[in-house]
């Protein structure tokens, strides 16, 4: 699958989870993620105490499937992380711990993750000029 | 040692050495914590059981390992080689991230050490959870 491929097939899949799940406005709160999270098994921790750029990280291992966030993100980031989180858990879980910091945006899982997240949260139908 | 008998006599063991063996009084402890001046002797003596969040915020305060809370036994070489593998993947991290990051992976761990032998008879010896 080509990067192109691998970024459609990404929003595709954020649409199949908003259709699932009964996100019908561009309006996503942390509730509807934990819910989201809490159906597939996910452990939601907020860590309190502070990163310097890091935002957020995925681990999948012996212990069970876990995201955290940073605690002291303003509300929309902390939804577009954990949005973003979201895609390491059906895309990338086989890889055990994937983190998420300026220093790796870059990364096509990285970057991918940042789409399915924008594709979430506000998909293209929505924001699309008629 | 049982494990909560084993984090009750590490508070205790942290608190009488602190500061090169000057201690620090149940109060101080307490209001460093935010807690109530008898809890720290509830936990010293195993009457009420300590949460991970509890753990986690003494660990910080006395500036050791969550892991130190726990025998060792039981915080086995194969799973620290598996938190090392992990944080490998993590080490284009600035410092004080991955720093950070490794005590949540700690901090992950000792729950799902602690939750197994608590759960059951959560808070108090055979109680509500604290």
């Amino acid at each position: 699958m080509n990067t192109q491929h691998y970024y459609e097939d990404l929003k595709a899949l954020a649409r199949q989870v908003r259709a699932e799940h009964g996100l019908s406005s561009p309006r996503v709160l942390p509730t509807d993620l934990m819910r989201i999270y809490e159906k597939h098994g996910i452990v939601l921790d907020q860590w309190p105490y502070r990163f310097r750029n890091l935002r957020g990280a995925f681990i999948n291992d012996h212990l069970g499937t876990t995201i955290m966030v940073a605690k002291g993100l303003p509300l929309d980031p902390m939804v577009f992380t954990m949005a973003h989180e979201l895609k390491h858990f059906f895309r990338d879980r086989d890889l055990g711990i994937s983190y998420c910091d300026q220093s790796n945006l870059n990364k096509s899982l990285e970057i991918g993750a940042e789409i399915f997240a924008a594709e979430l949260l506000f998909p293209d139908r929505d924001l699309s000029v008629t | 040692m049982e494990v909560l008998d084993h984090v009750a006599a590490k508070i205790r063991d942290l608190r009488v050495s602190y500061n090169s063996g000057e201690g620090l009084s149940q109060e101080s402890l307490a209001n460093h914590l935010g807690v109530a001046a008898n809890t720290i002797s509830r936990w010293e003596t195993g009457t009420y059981v300590p949460s991970i969040v509890d753990i986690q915020k003494i660990s910080r305060f006395f500036g050791v390992s969550i892991n130190s809370f726990f025998p060792s036994e039981l915080v086995n070489a194969d799973e620290d080689e598996d938190l090392k593998a992990l944080l490998r993947t993590a080490r284009n991290l600035h410092p004080a991230d991955l720093e950070e990051l490794k005590k949540y992976a700690e901090f992950r761990k000792a729950r799902g050490i602690y939750e197994g032998k608590t759960r059951p008879k959560a808070g108090r010896k055979g109680g509500k959870h604290k």
